[in-house]
This record gives structure tokens, sequence and C-alpha cells, in this order.
């Protein structure tokens, strides 16, 4: 405390010390890349399925048992999906690949007879030989692509890391991650404590609600167009359904995902739009906006997300400019993170007289 | 072993013994069995002040509330511009802004440690968490507190009652 000497000073230390943590939290980021995506999955897993946990906690069972015993259930699905499911795929793999002869004679005859009317009605306009060009594009005619196999083998790491690292992590999550939490906390400065306790638990809170809501929001539209679908006959009523229900999950825009397939199904099957059919259609997603919007949305979603109309179509239309469906999707998250964030920095930044 | 990283993996057992040993003594952790007290003990924040730092200030939102390990805390109140009034000495083995656990207003007094000190902090979010996964014992620690809360509002208007004696004594008009 002499001053005199050249020690370096407190600040000089600090700025250091929390420099170096910043640094290593960036490098780390920066060399496991490949990891985000599978740790983003995680924590959506970990937000989701916490409740059930939970609540069978609440009935006396040890958490531990509880997440093997999810895990077990999850591991027989998959065996179920992978001994009923891929000798079915397989088995019409094998006919595709039976009957792919006959298709590319079919397809080859249709694009001559495509030719010759074309060269018909356009005596004057010269048409180049569209088998010739077709061949020039299509994929595989320029011997091995070197990115492709790279980009294919980034895509398998991908895909095995989502397979292992995510039911690892999502395993630890559930099992500790208040531990976890408390770990990080204690990294933490003592001035900044209370507000880091407060942040993490707002934005934890509102993005368990969130997705929680979305989900449960998602299901009931996905579940109440289907059925409302199958009363007016249309086919394909329960993919149709299913699309609406995660289509829902894009503020908004919800409603008119569901509504193009259903078109679609229309034209394919009628070969036309006829008005009954289309207004049955319109009827049945009228009636679920109106229920969903009604009732379940104010008690699935409800207060989680405390944003003004306003506010999420603007940030829905951002999202979706920056980052196509993804964005549409995290939009509403993004914008409640932070303005929880915001809420709590204002706070303490009041009661310390900084604005 | 100073360092969290250690402490946290290796955690001294001896030291985890006298932690579940102090909450055992507390008003807020009593009707809790020792497996309980060892689920709590897991979640609290171990947090080191040196003397003179602050622990919350008035008018910040709380957080959760804070067990004096070691050391020493005072609890002091803003009282108009420039007065500041010293509320209590919290010593070792006792507990303060317990309140925040409930409600989420802003503080209402500002805690400084007068010595080097430990404090177990214990918070909101670990409260909602022990809800969530067994209702009972956070219901236990919630009426320990509003037991404590209604003692404190009983003293206040004994408090009160002496101080109107008092007002009355000295013929003060309280409406003008």
């Amino acid at each position: 405390m002499t001053g005199s000497t050249k020690k370096p000073s407190h600040l000089v230390v600090k700025f250091g010390y929390y420099g170096l943590v910043v640094g290593v939290l960036l490098a780390i980021l920066y060399f496991f890349k490949l990891l985000f995506a599978p740790l983003i999955a995680s924590v959506l897993l970990t937000l989701i399925l916490d409740p059930l946990v939970n609540v069978l906690e609440t009935k006396g069972f040890k958490r531990i048992n509880i997440l093997l015993g999810i895990y077990a259930v999850i591991i027989l699905v998959a065996v179920g999906a992978v001994v009923f499911i891929v000798p079915k795929i397989i088995t019409e793999a094998q006919t595709f690949a039976q009957d792919l002869p006959q298709y590319k004679t079919t397809i080859k005859e249709g694009i001559i007879g495509l030719q010759k009317t074309l060269d018909e009605k356009f005596k004057d306009v010269p048409i180049p030989d569209l088998l010739t060009v077709i061949k020039e594009r299509m994929p595989g005619n320029k011997g091995i692509n070197v990115d492709a196999v790279i980009a294919n083998l980034s895509s398998f790491f991908a895909i095995l890391s989502l397979v292992v690292i995510v039911p690892i992590v999502t395993f630890f999550l559930l099992a500790d991650g208040h531990l976890i939490q408390k770990f990080l906390l204690q990294l933490i400065p003592n001035s900044y404590f209370e507000m880091s306790v407060l942040l993490v638990h707002k934005v934890t809170s509102a993005l368990k609600y969130f997705i929680r809501g979305q989900l449960i929001d998602a299901a009931a539209v996905g579940v109440m167009t289907s059925i409302g679908l199958a009363i007016i006959g249309l086919p394909y009523f329960l993919v149709i359904g299913m699309i609406a229900g995660l289509g829902n999950l894009i503020p908004y825009l919800g409603p008119i995902i569901g509504f193009i397939p259903a078109l679609l199904v229309i034209i394919m099957s009628s070969g036309g739009l006829a008005l009954w059919p289309v207004l049955k259609i319109i009827i049945v997603f009228v009636t679920v906006q109106f229920i969903e919007g009604t009732f379940v949305y104010p008690i699935a979603v409800g207060k989680s997300v405390n944003l003004h109309p306003l506010v999420v179509i603007i940030g829905v239309t951002i999202g979706g400019q920056l980052a196509g469906v993804l964005g549409m999707l995290i939009a509403i998250p993004i914008i409640s993170i932070v303005k929880v964030t915001f809420e709590v920095l204002y706070c303490y930044l009041k009661s310390y007289s900084i604005i | 072993m100073d360092n969290p990283v250690w402490t946290y993996i290796f955690g001294p057992p001896k030291e985890k013994r006298a932690v579940i040993e102090l909450m055992k003594s507390l008003p807020a952790f009593e009707g809790l069995s020792q497996k309980d007290l060892v689920t709590i003990e897991r979640i609290l924040h171990q947090r080191r002040y040196k003397a003179g730092e602050k622990v919350f200030g008035e008018d910040m939102p709380g957080a959760g509330m804070y067990i004096v390990k070691e050391g020493e805390v005072v609890i002091t109140k803003r009282i108009g511009e420039d007065r500041e009034v010293e509320l209590a000495v919290i010593t070792e083995r006792n507990f303060f802004g317990e309140l925040a656990l409930i409600d989420e207003m802003p503080r209402s007094a500002t805690a400084v440690v007068r010595k080097d000190t430990v404090l177990l902090a214990f918070c909101k979010p670990d409260l909602e968490n022990i809800k969530d996964r067994n209702t009972r014992v956070a219901a236990q620690i919630i009426t320990n507190i509003a037991r404590l809360v209604c003692k404190r509002l009983i003293k206040a208007n004994e408090n009160l009652e002496v101080l109107e004696k008092k007002l009355d004594k000295h013929g003060v008009d309280r409406d003008g």
C-alpha cells in the first residue's frame, strides 16, 4: 500500500485478470466453433426437459435416477425407430434403385418430347440441346470436388457431435446445472455478484417460459389444425397440421406457413382451386387462430414475453432479413434477453447514480 | 486450496460440515433435516469480502440473503441527504438481507463489511430452484422467514408505541 514501489496498481491487475478471463473465453469460443450448435441444442433440450425432471423429483424420485430413466426411454425409442423404420427405408431405396433406369428413360423421353415441342413452336428462336445442357449441369460430372468432400466431412462431424455431445452435455446440465452456474458465479467480483445472479436468473427464466410456452402453443395449433383438416376431409391432414404447428413458432407468419401446403394439396388433388374447398380450409385456419389467440397463447406464453406487438413485428422482420427462418425463430427470445438485461442493468446503474 | 476451482472440485468436507452446523443454528433453516441442509449447502455461494467492501447498497434490487460465516457486517440507512444511521451490526453465525428471498423490492438498507469477512449467499433463484424440486423444503424456509418478519413487525410496533408515548409526553402535535 506504499504506492512508491513500482508494483502494478490494483486497477491494472484487475483489468489484466478480467482481460485474461474474457480473452480465454473468446479463444475457447473461437477454437470450439464446432461445439456451438451442440451446446445451444443442449441448453434448449435442458430447458424443455427440466420441468419434467423437477415434477418427477417432487414425487420423491432421485434426480439421477429420473435422468437415467428418461435416457433409457429415449434410447428405446431410437432403437425402435432404427429396427422398424430403417428396414423400410432400405427396402424403398432398393425398389427405387431397381426402378431408376425406368425413371431415367421416362425423364429422357419427356425431355426429348419437350425439345420437339419447343423446336416446333419457336422455330425462329435457337434452342440449345436440352439433354446436353442438363447433363453439363448435373452434379458429379466434374470429378471429385475437394471442397464438397471437406464440407461433407465437417457436416459428418457436426452430426456426430450432435449425436454424442448433446446427450452428454444435456445430462450434466440437467443433473448439476445449478452447480455449474454457481461455479461460474464464483468468477464474478463481489460488486457485480448480486447483479449477475439476478441477470442470469431473469434471462434463464424468460427463455425457459418462452420456449415452454411456444412449444405448448405450437403443439396445440398442430393438433387443432390436424383435427380441423381431418374433419373437412383434406388428405395429408397430419403433415399439414405439423407444418402449421411448427410454422406457428414464427410470430404473425405462422398461419400462412400452414395455409400454403393446404392449398397445394387441394391443387394436387383436384387439379385446380375450387371455391368451396378453399373456403373450408380458411374456416379451419381462422377457427384455430381464434382459439389459439384467445385461449392457448395467453395461458401458455402469456406474460413470459411482455413485448409490444410492434416490437415483435419489427424484430421478426429484421431477424428474417439477417438470418432467414432461423432469424425469425430466434428474434423474439433474443429481444426478450436484451430487454431483461437492460431492465436489470438500468436498476443497478440508477442505484449507482450513473444514469 | 483458496482457489475456487479446486475448492469446488474437491470441496473440503470438514468445512462443509461446519457450514451445515452453522445452518442448523439459524432460524431461517429451522425444521429442515440433515439431508435437506446438505442439499442447500451445495448451492450456497461462499464469498470473501475485504474490510470496507460493500455487500449491497440501499435501493438496489436484492438477490438474496447472506449468512456471516466469519467477520462482521454493518447495516446502515440513509436519512435525508447526508445522514447515515447505523441500524445493526451482524456478527458471526447470523444472517441479513432475507427479505430479498421473498420480495423483489429494492434493498431497504446498505450492508458494508467492517473487517475481512466470509459470507454465504443464499439467493432467490436458489430458493426458486428448491421450490421447483422440493416444495416441502422451500415452504419450510419461507414459513421460517415469515415468522421472523412477524417477530420483527411486533417489535417495530412496540417501538412505535414507545415513541408515541414519548411524543405524547412532550406534547408534540403529530397531525401538524
